[in-house]
């Protein structure tokens, strides 16, 4: 697919982990896990916003158009 | 778990139960049916012994279906799609083969059997044909729910 997750890179600029994210967005590791290493087919704009919200970040950082 | 899906299983549970005893009655209606057919050997009990029986095959795969259903909390599931056109096809069968079965048993004693067409019943195997429909609409179910699951 086109568009890639760099969902990776921003947890690593923020120095937050996988699971402390995936509690404070509020859903499980394994979803989180998958959206991260781009096994998911989309994401809703209410996930993007917790995870922009967290990650203090756009949605442009997380993911990329190539 | 969703608190819909927890109330929707506890009313479940209820059914499945009520639909494991009617099975086991069904069952006990086509042993009494058999017994009856051989000891007197009327035909019309061996139809409504083959009837008991399908009524019994649908009744417990209707009753692995409600299994699927509170063990996984999911009702649009691959198992459930093959159970309701297992089912389907069990209906269709039911609905028309203890009437075949009567036709052969009293053509085989020699007797003369008369088919009265105004009078066949084809609600049976129409409920089979609604079953496959139903099956068809959960296999789709399934698709979205696949779907849904891929979204974060």
């Amino acid at each position: 697919m086109a568009i890639i997750v760099r969902l990776d890179r921003m947890m690593a600029d923020r120095k937050i982990s996988l699971n402390e994210l995936a509690e404070r967005v509020g859903m499980s590791n394994v979803n989180l896990s998958n959206l991260k290493t781009g096994k998911m087919k989309g994401i809703r704009f209410e996930t993007l916003d917790s995870i922009c919200d967290v990650l203090d970040c756009q949605p442009g950082d997380i993911l990329e158009h190539q | 778990m969703d608190l819909r899906v927890r109330e929707l299983i506890k009313k479940i549970r209820t059914d499945k139960n009520i639909t494991f005893l009617l099975a086991l009655v069904a069952v006990g209606v086509f042993v009494a049916q058999i017994v009856y057919y051989v000891q007197k050997g009327e035909v019309f009990s061996l139809k409504r012994g083959f009837q008991a029986l399908f009524l019994s095959v649908t009744l417990f795969l209707l009753f692995a279906v409600l299994q699927r259903i509170t063990k996984t909390g999911k009702p649009f599931d691959k198992t459930i799609v093959t159970l309701l056109r297992v089912m389907a096809v069990v209906v269709i069968v039911g609905g028309v083969l203890p009437s075949c079965v009567e036709v052969f048993v009293v053509v085989i004693r020699g007797g003369i059997y008369t088919i009265d067409i105004a009078n066949l019943d084809i609600f049976v195997p129409v409920l089979g044909v609604m079953i496959g429909i139903f099956s068809e609409i959960f296999s789709y179910g399934n698709d979205l729910q696949e779907d849904n699951d891929m979204i974060a």
